[in-house]
């Protein structure tokens, strides 16, 4: 594969994620990775990050980060109230609720913000 | 019924126009007929056998030929919302989840006549291409069970490809349609990005995202597609313009188009069966009367690495929803927060995962510019290669894939090879182009090839026109299809 010759890897080092860099990860994604995955994933992440850094070889002076696709821009409607759900219809998919609103447990507590 | 398996779209239509079979025996024998093979291809996950009939009964009392898909039976891919009947993505976070309202494309298809039969296997919220990433069954490629039928619609292509669905609704952020397409032997289309509502299918990567056809032929392709094509209210990317007639000039041949081929196609490296159809193909085009030329296409050796980038990134914040409060799964836990990553944790699978920690790094501070802003930049410098080519040509024709399928399990320990197999497709979600999968040949292990075409933005007329010109010179379904057919 071509590609693959164009993004192999540089270096004989294993490319491995540190647990504190896995662990960062996971707080902000709120993503809670098993004892078991986790030595796979580092490997497998620090991969695809290597993998993906070759992009930044390419030089793509002169272009703007683009968000947009092709030549289509999103169209905006009337700011009018139109059919929609109803609470009830809503919540019925809840895995908890009560009285109209959506239960959950507590949320006031206090949490470790250390980077 | 006789010779279910081998019925397309059109020939239904034909029949029904003679009154030669009626909804409710067609559907029946669907349903007998997937009752029969999906438990050895296992290409649904869930079949919808008594609205499926209750559907076709109603259209019993209508005229055949006032609806273009009256009483065609329809496979749906799981993440394309279904009122009230089952909607999983393959995940256990929605395994019981049950949507309050339809996908547009699922209120078109109902509109237009057709029967809507279940829900197909994907790989998790389509994340992958073998859909052995799906949290229930491993899908097999009908023509041989050894193989994964590609992904991540995988199952939608192997209900067409084993005969238990005429067609399907898929998928396609980076090649999901087509390149399951390729390895079944069966049509795929994505259109351009718009031109098909996303309304109702649960996002991966919004920017990327499109619901496609899949089929046994191009004509089925054209009447699916003109079916769920056109602007949607619900939907602020939607392209604004009518949907073009997509079937006035299908007919109309390959003599005078003006395609382009990579100059690079013969230092890819493709297995030699592919390369054998590629080549085969450009000396199509030059005899039935296409203006060839040798092109450098844009971004092929950057479209995977800009592609995983935007795609996770995308995917990482779309799927924040699931955080066990409005719906799907909540895993128990005392306070909020926990429930939160217990719930993620042991909701999603490890692809999923493993995606989502992947699109929260390069979304994390520090990184940002480094590569998303970076990958955003690429996608400009791609979308500006595509566009300059199409000022000089109608179409590029190149591989869907550079592989025939390959085998259950192969490469389910390798994510990075996993992603190569989608190389070749991802550059026309990247620059919202619409592309289409044809079977063009087998390979000596007897596996579909597909070819796939790309036009320029807003022209899937022309695309299916020169899609249906190679079709007819290929003549794949005159000289092949897989054994399960005939049981």
């Amino acid at each position: 594969m071509v590609a693959f010759y164009y993004f192999s890897f540089s270096g004989g080092l294993p490319l491995e994620l540190k647990d504190s860099e896995l662990a960062h990860l996971e707080r902000l994604a709120r993503v809670k990775i098993g004892r078991e995955s986790r030595k796979r994933l580092k490997t497998q992440l620090a991969e695809i990050i290597e993998f993906v850094r070759k992009l930044q070889e390419i030089d793509t002076s002169g272009y703007t980060p683009q968000a947009y696709v092709g030549r289509f821009r999103p169209t905006l409607r009337d700011d009018t109230v139109g059919l929609c759900l109803s609470r009830d219809e809503v919540l019925a998919e809840s895995p908890d609720s009560e009285r109209g609103f959506f239960r959950v447990p507590p949320v006031i507590e206090k949490e470790d913000t250390t980077p | 019924m006789e010779n279910l398996a081998g019925l397309s779209v059109v020939s239904l239509r034909e029949m029904y126009r003679k009154r030669a079979v009626r909804p409710v025996e067609v559907v029946t024998a669907y349903l007998e007929r997937i009752e029969r093979i999906n438990p050895t291809i296992k290409a649904f996950l869930h079949v919808f056998a008594k609205d499926a009939l209750s559907q076709a009964r109603a259209l019993e009392k209508e005229d055949p030929e006032g609806r273009p898909l009256y009483g065609i039976p329809v496979a749906v891919k799981d993440n394309i919302c279904t009122r009230g009947l089952p909607t999983t993505c393959a995940s256990k976070i929605l395994e019981h989840y049950r949507p309050p309202y339809d996908a547009t494309v699922v209120d078109r298809l109902h509109d237009a006549g057709a029967v809507i039969m279940g829900k197909t296997n994907m790989d998790e919220f389509a994340m992958g291409s073998s859909t052995e990433n799906s949290a229930f069954e491993i899908t097999k490629n009908p023509w041989n069970e050894d193989y994964a039928p590609g992904g991540s619609s995988g199952g939608s292509a192997a209900a067409v490809a084993g005969g238990i669905a005429p067609a399907a609704l898929g998928s396609d952020t980076g090649g999901s349609i087509r390149q399951p397409a390729s390895l079944c032997g069966v049509v795929g289309l994505k259109g351009t990005y718009g031109r098909v509502s996303r309304y109702g299918l649960v996002a991966f990567a919004s920017s990327l995202d499109q619901i496609g056809p899949i089929t046994r032929d191009v004509m089925d392709c054209a009447i699916v597609m003109g079916v769920i094509s056109g602007r949607d209210p619900f939907d602020a990317t939607s392209i604004p313009e009518p949907a073009p007639d997509l079937t006035a000039d299908i007919k109309k041949g390959l003599r005078g188009l003006r395609i382009a081929i990579p100059r690079d196609l013969d230092t890819w490296e493709l297995e030699d069966s592919v390369r054998d159809a590629a080549v085969g193909t450009v000396d199509i085009l030059k005899d039935e009367g296409a203006e060839t030329e040798r092109v450098d296409l844009p971004g092929m050796e950057t479209s995977i690495a800009c592609y995983y980038i935007l795609a996770n990134a995308e995917a990482s914040s779309n799927l924040a929803r699931y955080d066990g409060v409005k719906y799907g799964l909540r895993a128990r836990s005392d306070s909020l927060i926990e429930m939160y990553e217990q719930t993620r944790g042991e909701g999603f699978g490890e692809e999923v995962k493993r995606r989502i920690l992947l699109g929260t790094y390069v979304l994390s501070a520090g990184y940002y510019d480094a590569y998303y802003s970076k990958a955003q930049q690429v996608k400009a410098l791609i979308c500006d290669g595509f566009e300059k080519i199409f000022t000089r040509f109608d179409l590029i024709v190149l591989p869907t894939s550079p592989t025939p399928a390959f085998q259950i399990g192969e490469k389910i320990d390798d994510p990075i090879a996993m992603y190569l197999s989608d190389i070749f497709t991802t550059p026309a979600n990247i620059a919202g182009l619409p592309a289409i999968s044809i079977p063009a040949g087998v390979s000596p292990e007897g596996l579909p090839i597909g070819m796939q075409l790309i036009a320029g933005a807003g022209r899937e007329a022309t695309l299916l026109r020169g899609a249906l010109g190679l079709e007819k010179v290929y003549r794949f379904r005159e000289q092949f299809s897989p054994d399960i057919e005939k049981r």
